[in-house]
């Protein structure tokens, strides 16, 4: 229990240090939402200020992130300028979105590579394992931007799935049914964009695991006793070989967060990303900062769940926290 | 270079044959995808014989292949040629389901018990393993992995706890005892002695007799010092690049060695002799 609650303890002195550096260079940037203002001479000097003081801009730095450190623990994000209303919903409507896209892409990524990466190790050297690493070399040497690009250029040519949007215009008339296959062929492509970048390093990872523990002695010894094949990988192979793989996970879901926010940009999808980039453009304050925040809570989430569910796997985690008690 | 064939008679044993190796030949290949795959040969030709209830040790330097043809006789690894006759049937080339029978017969112990045995497992279901293959019942294997425990020298109220709470030396007496659930006929111990501290070296050593004397097991014995297996082995193959270059009775080939690698290694043996005497009793 001690081993989760240093955990659960680290993960809020994250999230602190990452809102205080977010308030550190939200701050060192360049221009503010006012400059623009500044440039329409209908607008007075004096009117500036004053909507300045009215969102606490007027305040020293550590009083505004003293007051939106208390506010945040209210659940209150503080207040969009260019949208003049509240961060959090404002949040909430995009980062459901986002949520979505990250989740099913995260699910069909480890799902997909976990066996893949586990049969390319126990056939170590045949055709699959030489298609993976081929595949794997070709997908990570091509950045993502060019790969998102390319598959919206496809499916845009040959019409093969909508792009743009997460529903349909005239979605209203669909039945349920036809409702979550209009949301499931409009989320298709950015998941399958995010899929196929994160993909490759998680099958050479599992796979690299994988192979190790194949190579172990205490699996050769099994393989003496008799023990079956399938006994073998789901005994000895996979618990040990478990443990960089859910560390990973962790990775992964920074990665694919990091990534729908482009893909987002990319293919239409209204998530956090389209909202973050119109903030950052418009220095829209505290809602790059709740943005950044939501991100970075989620990412903390995540790793926190991997390191649990190490636990939940690797007794000898378990011991230590016991020994370090 | 000449190839030796021990089959031998002396010692204490039987002149039962358990075990007859001819021509085992091992090559592995090296590579990858970019560049071109080249054989090297582990095992050239190795020809051995072995009685019931007597100890061949198979010594040599790192790389003469010994460990290799360990491997092949426990079957962890497929020769590329050759055969190995046990009890006169042919294992050398049999498929996973037709060598699961002689698996019980021949059991191999490694030398590295931390890295041999599971570090998730409890003691109890590292014992328990090899009779769960052969679906005993829950309360025969506790029973059996009890006795066995008490027979190796641990306490069985030890049997729950993690692997990674034992010793080296008590690791390896629960390699030993996972290796005897099975009843074996042939014991493969390939360097088990190597890496324990000395005195844990001599108690697993008079270990090792007392049991082959309980259950007459016969032991194909995987060691780099010839002066440690001279207590153990009724007969010494010394290996080198790949083949036994010199086989006979153990204090034969001790005191009146004829190749360049026996020397060498006696010499080696001589060096740490000491030592030696301390673990073994045996003068060289």
């Amino acid at each position: 229990m001690s081993y989760i609650l240093r955990r659960v303890l680290r993960a809020i002195l994250l999230s602190f240090a990452v809102s205080a550096l977010c308030f550190l260079f939200t701050e060192m940037a360049p221009g503010s939402f006012f400059d623009e203002m500044r440039l329409n001479p209908q607008i007075s000097p004096e009117t500036i200020f004053a909507l300045r003081s009215s969102y606490g801009l007027d305040q020293p730095l550590a009083v505004r992130y003293a007051r939106w450190v208390k506010a945040a623990l209210h659940a209150d994000l503080g207040y969009s300028i260019a949208y003049n209303m509240p961060v959090r919903p404002l949040l909430w409507s995009r980062a459901k979105n986002t949520l979505l896209l990250t989740v099913s892409a995260l699910a069909l990524t480890w799902l997909i590579s976990v066996p893949l990466g586990v049969w390319a190790a126990n056939r170590r050297g045949g055709w699959v394992d030489k298609a993976v690493a081929l595949g794997s070399s070709f997908v990570i040497s091509v950045p993502e931007l060019v790969i998102a690009v390319a598959l919206l250029a496809l499916v845009v040519r040959w019409r093969i799935l909508p792009v743009g949007g997460m529903m349909s215009a005239d979605s209203d008339a669909f039945s349920t049914l036809a409702k979550v296959q209009d949301l499931a062929r409009h989320l298709a492509l950015p998941v399958l964009i995010l899929v196929l970048c994160e993909i490759a390093i998680i099958v050479r990872h599992v796979r690299a695991s994988v192979l190790e523990v194949l190579g172990a002695t205490y699996v050769q010894a099994a393989r003496g006793l008799g023990v079956s094949q399938g006994r073998l990988l789901f005994r000895h192979v996979l618990p040990v070989a478990a443990n960089p793989a859910i560390s990973l996970l962790g990775f992964s879901l920074a990665g694919l967060l990091s990534g729908s926010l482009i893909v987002e940009v990319i293919c239409g999808w209204p998530g956090l990303g389209p909202l973050l980039l119109e903030a950052t453009l418009s220095r829209d304050l505290y809602l790059v900062i709740g943005g950044i925040m939501f991100s970075a809570l989620f990412m903390i989430g995540g790793n926190l769940v991997a390191d649990i569910m190490l636990i939940a796997v690797d007794p000898r985690i378990r011991k230590e926290g016991a020994d370090a008690r | 270079m000449p190839t030796y064939s021990p089959t031998y008679s002396s010692g204490g044993g039987s002149s039962e044959s358990l075990l007859r190796v001819t021509g085992l030949c091992k090559r592995y290949t090296r590579g990858s995808l970019w560049r071109k795959r080249v054989a090297v040969a582990a095992v050239v030709s190795a020809d051995f014989g072995i009685s019931r209830g007597q100890t061949l040790a198979l010594v040599g330097e790192s790389g003469s292949g010994k460990s290799t043809v360990a491997r092949c006789v426990a079957r962890i690894e497929r020769p590329d040629a050759g055969q190995i006759l046990m009890q006169g049937a042919d294992i050398a080339q049999l498929a996973a389901a037709a060598l699961l029978p002689f698996r019980c017969r021949i059991q191999m112990v490694f030398q590295d018990a931390v890295t041999s045995m599971n570090p998730r497992f409890s003691a109890l279901e590292v014992i328990e393993e090899p009779m769960r293959i052969r679906r005993e019942t829950v309360h025969d294997r506790r029973d059996r992995a009890r006795a066995l425990m008490i027979e190796v020298g641990l306490s069985p109220d030890w049997m729950h706890r993690s692997i990674s709470n034992f010793s080296g030396g008590q690791r390896q007496r629960i390699a030993l005892a996972r290796a005897l659930t099975m009843r074996p006929q042939l014991l493969v111990l390939d360097e088990a002695l190597t890496g324990l501290d000395v005195s844990t070296q001599a108690q697993i050593a008079n270990l090792l007799i007392d049991l082959q004397a309980a259950h007459r097991l016969t032991y194909l014995l995987i060691s780099h010092d010839l002066a440690l297996v001279a207590r153990l082995a009724d007969l010494i193959g010394v290996m080198a690049e790949g083949r036994i270059v010199e086989a006979g009775p153990a204090q034969q080939i001790v005191s009146d060695p004829e190749h360049p690698a026996t020397k060498k290694l006696l010499a080696s043996a001589k060096a740490a002799a000491g030592k030696l005497t301390r673990i073994t009793g045996a003068s060289l």
